[in-house]
């Protein structure tokens, strides 16, 4: 009897190993007809990111819902916001980034470039900076066909959530009129950009403005610095302003900021609000100077309408 | 003979074991893998992808990365053989352009997809 149990395991042991052998060396199992869902966490990230920026270039909500679904969801939002930074950074068209940040939005993601480029209205930065009051268009009794947005900007020391802010309501008028457009027709224009490599990055830059000069009769153009103007230096999870001329020495259009390596900012004159007039990014300086970091120089020019 | 028929008895039951275990109890989860493994639906839906992306962030290199993830042979041929299958069954402009564009700049571009070089309309 214990003979005939020794050779059921020895049959045992070998009809195994055959069958194991068989499924892993003769026909071992081949993947076809998969999914994203079931692909690598890095092929699911390609998968992601591609999905983002064809948002960006087609708009086509339901579709890209249906190539992220069942990914995920940390992983979306993950790529989504890096996508949103480096579309950002590269100065996609601002079809592209508001398109992208609407995404995010509905993924629930709330950054800075979220909130500026699905231009909610509402913009509150950290609580020891400043509460920006969200727009309200004025209303007035007869509407022209753009209202212009007024931005109120209110100091405060203490994080206060802002309370739920009505939708801007336009007064019936007799008058037909277009549905109210925001137009972002920025009067700042960026003419030079130049890096700097130094170990501790700068962003400085220069606002001008153009005026005509009448020399021994002859009239020239001319830049002339603009001071007092407000800066706005937005990142990822932060900001910091600045005002033009508190330097004479530098110029009076002149202002200027110490940034961290290798993050993001946008930089905005006067409100920190619509289309940053540039987006810039310290990465590491590279040749003869390696060690040191790229800062940005910039000269901006104030359009006079 | 008795012997023999346990040990038939038994390579029989370990047959069934790694079944059991192979099917059931521990089964073959698919996970890792990658885009050449994608359903065919799916993995023309990713050459799209490929193709729109392209045309926001117009890195080539990139691109037939992701290309060669489905061939890595012959990158091109899966980009020009939808591309080309699409414009067969006369899909919308907007769907072949990027295609055709990613196509081009790959210097594949086919008789039938002259027409719609330079994001022309055929």
């Amino acid at each position: 009897m214990k003979r005939g149990i020794v050779f059921f395991l020895v049959g045992l042991i070998l009809g195994t190993a055959g069958a194991l052998v068989y499924a892993w060396l003769i026909d071992p199992v081949a993947y076809y007809d998969t999914t994203p869902p079931l692909m690598r966490a890095d092929y699911q990230e390609t998968w992601i990111r591609l999905s983002v920026l064809a948002y960006g270039a087609e708009g086509a909500m339901e579709r890209t819902r249906l190539r992220l679904s069942g990914l995920p969801e940390a992983r979306v939002r993950a790529v989504l916001e890096r996508t949103l930074e480096d579309v950002v950074a590269e100065g996609r068209p601002l079809t592209v980034l508001q398109r992208i940040a609407e995404l995010a939005k509905l993924y629930g993601l709330d950054t800075t470039s979220v909130r500026i480029y699905t231009d909610s209205g509402e913009f509150e930065l950290t609580p020891d900076t400043v509460t920006l009051v969200p727009f309200t268009p004025t209303p007035s009794a007869t509407p022209s066909p753009l209202p212009s947005p007024t931005l109120t900007l209110r100091p405060t020391l203490t994080h206060t959530p802002s309370p739920p802010t009505p939708k801007p309501t336009f007064t019936a008028s007799p008058v037909p009129s277009p549905t109210p457009t925001r137009v972002f027709t920025s009067p700042y224009r960026l003419l030079e950009q130049s890096p700097m490599c130094k170990t501790r990055p700068v962003i400085t830059l220069t606002v001008v403005r153009e005026v005509t000069q009448t020399v021994r009769g002859r009239e020239q153009l001319e830049q002339v610095g603009v001071p007092g103007l407000e800066v706005w230096l937005l990142w990822d999870d932060g900001a910091d302003h600045a005002i033009t001329g508190l330097r004479p020495d530098e110029g009076l259009g002149y202002a200027d900021f110490a940034v961290e390596p290798e993050r993001t900012y946008n930089l905005y004159l006067a409100s920190p609000m619509g289309v940053p007039v540039a987006s810039l990014h310290v990465r590491p300086c590279t040749g003869t100077e390696q060690g040191a970091w790229m800062g940005w120089s910039l000269l901006i020019l104030q359009q006079v309408p | 003979m008795k012997q023999f028929f346990l040990l038939l008895l038994g390579i029989a039951g370990g047959v069934g074991l790694g079944l059991l275990i192979g099917w059931w109890l521990w089964p073959v989860t698919y996970t890792n893998t990658s885009p050449a493994n994608l359903r065919a639906d799916y993995r023309d839906e990713y050459i799209r992808l490929i193709a729109s992306a392209y045309a926001v962030d117009g890195d080539l290199g990139r691109a037939e990365d992701q290309l060669a993830q489905l061939n890595p042979e012959e990158p091109n041929v899966p980009l020009v053989t939808l591309a080309e299958s699409l414009i067969e069954r006369g899909a919308p402009s907007s769907v072949i352009i990027p295609l055709v564009q990613l196509a081009r700049d790959l210097g594949t571009v086919t008789v039938v997809m002259e027409p719609y070089v330079q994001g022309g309309h055929p």
